[in-house]
């Protein structure tokens, strides 16, 4: 007996060490330089979020262009938007080169940085002008000084509202959040619509921030003072919180399964026509005017505004970008750096948008997304637009962005799943007070304070 | 003696196999729950610091905040779900042809995915379209504006609700053929000695179905344990951290936070604790023949 089990344990321990053997050397790859091999015939894996997203439909139609060009093929992966991370971490800690070129939110950037390449001496070498987009935009994908993505897609919040409804009731587009409540009260009061459709939901990578934010941020508040401490729970705070909160338990001018939404929810509640109101990204314009994504009644009805300020202080909106970076197990860096170039390029992004606008491409491939400073303040783009471009470049001037801190992602959770405790009623300073200390605990843990 | 060495080279590629999926990826997860290791800034693992990340647990109170969901959801999964299949089975176990039909058709629901059916029930949960809201809301007028996942307990209602509704089946077909395998005698002489449907129900099937229910609880237990799908695809833990079970926290702390030594070390307590319940379990319920 004593025989078998002995005979037994050897096999397991030589498998053993044959798979951990097996295991370190498989670590080692993905590191040969590609610079002395031909493009040609090479091809880009891209990972993006699923979701019919129409600057994404554009990059695939137009990538046809890129290949006939240089000969290499694109292929293009698209996964859940909630999935995004674990394909990229999975991919990243086994430097498997699943993907060469990954899409992501900034928010993740802190995260991930370390499965990205750092593009520096790429930009280096080819002389690439970063000048063409803002400074935010970059700054969200610089880490310890090195650029480890290209925001190549970025977007700016704007307050969409139902013309159609406004001019019936004579109504007009609310520049402070006072003049937004009163707004929503009439529409709730004289129509079957909700005012507006937030969306508090927890969890989600953080969604329910990002309307808070602006109600946070343009009543003087913040998330951390310079030395990192949480002052979302100060004077400022509390009264930003409630206001926003309010507006689905007092005013009650928000839909009741808001407390439940994200924001993919809320939107699709506005295209069914249901709210009156939406705050959120602006790339989601072009899907409110198209047939196929929103209700009869919606489509040709939607018009836009900066996002509202308290009255007497200034706007203050976000920024958020989407950009796309180089996996560091990628096969195929150069021919990725290539095609992350030719994304970059002004005339395409800005060839996407006219088409948009003036309907020479298909429905799905309509993308009002515009990144590049040039392109903002384009003339022709900005007429085709109703000024479109020139309102989210002024709401770019002022916007904030949220912190780039590694702790971030914890911290966003920390945020999120307070915001939905809110509201569902519970009262707003001691929840506030809550999630401080544990932010602050957080912080302390990390060496922030030292 | 060649003979003995054969059966042990058969063997082989089982083990390769379970060693691989299994022995290995248990043996490092153990090793990385003894290090601090933060994916975020390194690819590689981190210092080893021993028990720390265990310790870490106890004084962690997002940690016993999904302590405290994980006993309530399990607790109230477990006791719905064996109370209900027993109570199917018992309509279900006669030998009659329309049930025979019926038996096959309860399978349909086990059958579905879960993440689908975690989605499925959450479109049918929206206040404002969901076909379960508009059916309550009409059968029970007072319930019609309830948003289901609106709220830390209605969330909970539904959470279990929905792991009941995909569990139910299977734990009634196990019954089924528990009480379809009780010798008819049993029932035929509690009758002839007069003895009464709620009796017969108690003194006779629930004492002789005791073996079933031991396997079906302590099988549930570990599979409501495990549950995640309907948490991510109906909850995400929300609202606020109200069904934020164990498992979830595990999952958030490893693949969102990308704290691997924390997120492994909350593995190891979650199965612990499976394993400590089921061995607790066994030693107090199955006495003697109760297996066999």
């Amino acid at each position: 007996m004593k025989g078998k089990a002995a005979v037994l344990v050897t096999i397991l321990i030589l498998v053993m060490s044959t798979m951990v053997s097996g295991c370190s050397n498989s670590t080692d790859s993905g590191n040969t330089s590609e610079s002395d091999k031909s493009l040609k015939g090479q091809t880009v894996k891209v990972l993006l979020s699923a979701g019919d997203v129409g600057q994404f439909n554009a990059w695939k139609a137009r990538s046809k262009e890129f290949t006939k060009k240089t000969g290499i093929k694109v292929k293009f992966i698209e996964t859940p938007y909630e999935n995004l991370l674990e394909n990229i971490t999975a991919d990243g800690v086994a430097l498997g080169g699943a993907y060469d070129i990954v899409a992501h939110p900034d928010t993740m950037g802190s995260s991930i940085k370390q499965f990205l390449e750092p593009l520096d001496n790429y930009i280096k070498r080819d002389d690439f002008d970063l000048s063409r987009w803002p400074d935010a935009y970059l700054d969200l994908s610089t880490f310890n000084g090195s650029v480890y993505s290209l925001p190549v897609r970025a977007h700016v919040q704007m307050l969409f509202y139902r013309k159609d409804i406004f001019d019936r009731l004579g109504l007009n587009p609310p520049k402070n959040w006072s003049e937004l409540e009163k707004v929503s009260k009439r529409i709730t009061e004289k129509t079957d619509l909700y005012g507006i459709v937030p969306y508090y939901g927890a969890g989600k990578n953080g969604q329910n921030l990002y309307m808070w934010t602006s109600y946070l941020w343009s009543n003087g508040g913040g998330i951390f003072d310079k030395n990192y401490k949480p002052i979302f729970n100060n004077n400022e705070g509390i009264e930003a919180t409630k206001r926003y909160i309010d507006l689905l338990v007092k005013d009650k001018v928000a839909p009741p399964g808001s407390v439940t939404f994200g924001e993919q929810d809320s939107r699709t509640y506005f295209k069914q026509g249901k709210a009156a109101m939406w705050l959120g990204w602006w790339w989601v314009y072009s899907e409110f005017n198209d047939s196929k994504s929103s209700a009869k009644d919606v489509v040709g009805n939607v018009a836009f505004t900066s996002v509202p300020g308290w009255k007497g202080k200034q706007s203050r909106t976000n920024v958020s970008t989407f950009p796309l970076g180089i996996m560091k197990g990628s096969k195929h860096k150069e021919a990725a750096w290539e095609f992350l170039k030719w994304l970059s390029k002004p005339d395409l992004e800005l060839n996407i948008v006219k088409d948009s606008l003036t309907d020479k491409s298909p429905s799905d491939q309509h993308s009002p997304v515009i990144t590049q400073k040039g392109n903002l303040r384009n003339k022709q783009l900005n007429e085709l637009s109703n000024g479109f471009y020139n309102v989210a470049a002024d709401s770019l001037g002022n916007a904030r962005t949220l912190p780039k801190i590694k702790e971030w992602p914890k911290i966003a959770d920390i945020l999120s799943s307070a915001i939905s405790k809110m509201a569902t009623g519970k009262p707003v300073k001691p929840v506030l007070d809550d999630a401080a200390k544990e932010v602050e605990q957080l912080m302390k843990k990390s060496g922030y304070y030292d | 003696m060649k003979n003995k060495l054969f059966k042990y080279i058969l063997l082989i590629p089982a083990l390769v196999l379970i060693a691989s999926t299994t022995i290995y990826p248990l043996m490092r997860s153990f090793w990385i729950s003894l290090h601090d290791w933060d994916l975020k800034e390194s690819l590689t693992i981190g210092p080893f610091v021993g028990i720390d990340n265990y310790v870490r647990a106890f004084s962690d109170s997002q940690f016993w905040n999904s302590i405290l969901v994980t006993l309530i959801f399990t607790v109230s999964t477990v006791l719905i779900t064996l109370a209900l299949s027993i109570a199917v089975a018992l309509l279900l176990s006669k030998e009659k042809r329309h049930l025979s039909f019926l038996r096959a058709v309860l399978i349909i629901p086990f059958a579905m995915s879960p993440a689908l059916v975690g989605y499925s029930w959450r479109f049918m949960l929206n206040p404002d379209y969901g076909l379960f809201d508009k059916i309550i809301g009409f059968f029970i007028p007072p319930l019609a504006d309830i948003v289901w996942l609106g709220t830390p307990q209605t969330a909970m209602i539904a959470l279990v609700s929905v792991v009941v509704w995909i569990w139910l089946p299977f734990m009634s077909l196990m019954f089924i053929s528990g009480l379809m395998g009780v010798p008819r005698e049993v029932f035929e002489a509690a009758q002839v000695d007069g003895a009464s449907s709620f009796q017969t129900l108690f003194r006779i099937t629930i004492p002789m179905l005791r073996p079933i229910i031991l396997i079906a609880s302590i099988l549930m237990v570990m599979f409501t344990l495990k549950a995640f799908d309907p948490i991510v695809t109906l909850t995400q833990g929300g609202p606020g951290d109200s069904t934020e079970v164990l498992n979830f926290f595990i999952y958030k702390t490893g693949f969102r936070f990308f704290d691997m030594g924390y997120s492994s070390a909350l593995g190891y307590i979650l199965a612990m604790i499976t394993v400590g319940f089921v061995i607790i379990y066994m030693r107090r319920l199955a006495k003697g023949d109760d297996w066999n």
